[in-house]
């Protein structure tokens, strides 16, 4: 878990250091204080990246060169402290204990972050790429072996891309298309198996969270590959040969695949409102979150901004159950009053306030 | 940075060294995995030796690039026109085992399982990597089964992606022949752990992958 963040020159934030508790943390102030920045930074001391903006420039308190953020990780038995800096020049320091991290995505497997904030919908709204590395996700945590035939296919398709440009004999064209068939159907069917075991998971969670919702969620996995035999999949590779030639790119394959989220007979991502589309973002987190405890026995650290606005009394209680079941939680809010007493003698409660001077932790 | 200059540098031959140390940092840098660094510390390295101990080094290479070459026939390497493996009477010369290298000869014949003869494509498919079958001994490989009366080519390359690749491609080329009938393509049975080289599989497991082989 995290104990101590600490930020120096993030948004509006000169300087400030905060406690943290293990389960729910609410990190409560009025708009506009800044709360949106510490769950920002947390994520910035882990990623190197921000999930607001592709730019780590705009994050940099204005007037300031050097922005930096840290946090201690406490495995137990030590603790480890994270920090990334950036400078306006564009250089990135990630370190460990102070020592410049070898492995950007270090942090990645160690510890990790799901971020939940309500403009940013891409997961639900945007195009496939994301919700195909949600799908990996889910898949590397609970299929052993799943990494090595990602990266199998990834090459395949990559030797079969050059071959295509370059030009190639057919026995080499098929040889190569032999191979991509067989682990593109290898990846088609862990995808199948572990989105049809993930969709209920997601039904219930946004169930949880949108009970007057008659309609059912569901996921629905998306692939061009469907109901290929290896027999059929070459076939169609060495028919789409001379077309994937000119395009350059191979098509037929789970590289294109996607993962639609469906309310009912609706498509969310064309046409959920925001409302469904937020519910349904956070039932992707709140599922993804309690698959990984289940199948790789770790919880995510959850960073929610502003989700209790948007839910009446049940919908939080329910939500506030899901959070407790383990794992930290940090949830940016403008009042303590969306949360019960019982609720509040539990969690950790961090004020932010406006102008200088240090958060006090309520236990 | 430095050191990305410094690196720059050898690669581009600029004028840091005398010319006999430059050559020497380049002829070594040409050998797989010696990145420039690598090469540079290997030289000097060598200079700080005495005489005594580098020489034979240089008399070893030298011997070894005069004395052996390539088996006319399967490319092992040998000190003859033909390797032993070619010319001993009692193996079979109706089975081919493919390899990629030399040295899977011997992880073989240390199996004590095979009694035929073998060849050796210097390499396996990779475009990526610029190989294509041009860049392996594929058509000496057809010609001696269309001309030797084999009746079974075991293709061993390594259990990697490229090594599958190769072994599909082998037998889609010689699929008249297979056709007809008169020829068997095969490849060890799965066991062998997948990515790793051919060379590291033990004994016991390599000779029952080799019994146990499947046509492709
Ligand atoms: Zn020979």
């Amino acid at each position: 878990m995290l104990r101590r963040v600490r930020l120096q020159n993030v948004r509006n934030h000169d300087s400030l250091a905060l406690e943290l508790g293990p389960g729910v943390n609410a990190l409560v102030g009025p708009n506009g204080v800044g709360k949106t920045s510490v769950l920002e930074a947390v994520h910035v001391a882990l990623r190197g990246s921000s999930p607001r903006t592709r730019s780590l420039r705009e994050v940099i308190r204005r007037g300031e060169q050097v922005l930096r953020v840290e946090v201690d990780i406490d495995y137990g038995d030590r603790v480890v402290s994270a920090a990334t800096g950036y400078d306006r020049s564009g250089e990135r320091r990630m370190t460990r204990d102070g020592a410049p991290l070898d492995d950007y995505t270090r942090w990645e497997a160690e510890v990790p972050v799901r971020v939940f904030l309500p403009d940013h919908l891409l997961l639900v709204k945007g195009g496939p790429r994301r919700r195909r590395r949600y799908a990996d996700g889910l898949a590397l945590a609970a299929k052993p072996g799943y990494r090595e035939i990602q990266a199998e296919y990834e090459e395949a398709l990559r030797q079969r891309n050059y071959l295509l440009r370059r030009g190639a004999g057919a026995a080499e064209q098929a040889a190569w298309e032999s191979v991509l068939a067989e682990r593109g159907l290898e990846l088609n069917r862990l995808r199948a198996e572990v989105l049809q075991a993930f969709s209920p998971r997601f039904a219930a969670g946004f169930a949880l969270l949108a009970p007057s919702e008659a309609a059912e969620a569901r996921l629905v996995y998306r692939t061009n590959a469907a109901g290929l035999t290896a027999e059929e999949y070459r076939e169609r590779l060495a028919e789409e040969r001379p077309d994937d030639r000119n395009r350059g790119y191979t098509r037929l394959g789970p590289h294109r695949d996607d993962v639609r989220l469906f309310l009912g007979d609706r498509d969310l991502r064309e046409f959920g409102s925001q409302g469904e589309q937020r519910t349904a973002l956070l039932a992707l987190l709140i599922g993804e979150r309690r698959w990984l405890w289940e199948e790789a026995g770790r919880w995510p650290l959850l960073l929610l901004d502003d989700v209790m606005s948007e839910l009446d009394h049940e919908r939080r209680r329910a939500l506030f159950s899901a959070l407790e079941e383990g794992g930290q939680t940090l949830i940016s809010t403008t009042t303590t009053d969306y949360f019960t007493s019982a609720e509040l003698a539990t969690m950790t409660v961090i004020r932010i306030g406006p102008g200088p001077g240090r958060p006090t932790t309520e236990q | 940075m430095a050191a990305a200059r410094g690196a720059a540098a050898v690669r581009h031959g600029s004028k840091l060294f005398s010319p006999p140390i430059q050559r020497l940092i380049d002829e070594l840098s040409k050998l797989p995995g010696v990145g420039p660094k690598t090469a540079q510390r290997l030289t000097f390295h060598l200079l700080r030796l005495p005489p005594e101990e580098v020489l034979p080094l240089a008399r070893a290479l030298e011997e070894a690039k005069e004395r052996i070459g390539f088996c006319r026939k399967c490319f092992n390497l040998t000190e003859e026109e033909e390797c032993e493996l070619c010319r001993d009477p009692r193996r079979d010369p109706s089975l081919i085992c493919v390899v990629e290298e030399p040295s899977d000869i011997i992880s073989v014949e240390r199996t004590h399982e095979y009694r035929g003869r073998y060849h050796v494509l210097g390499g396996a498919l990779s475009p990526i990597d610029g190989v294509g079958p041009d860049r392996l001994r594929m058509e000496e490989l057809f010609r001696r089964v269309r001309e030797e009366e084999v009746r079974e080519v075991i293709v061993a390359t390594n259990p990697t992606m490229s090594g599958e690749a190769t072994a599909l491609y082998i037998a889609e080329e010689l699929r008249p022949e297979v056709e007809a009938g008169k020829l068997r393509v095969t490849r060890p049975a799965a066991g062998l752990p997948m990515g790793g080289d051919l060379e590291y599989a033990d004994e016991v497991t390599l000779s029952r992958a080799l019994a146990g082989r499947r046509d492709v």
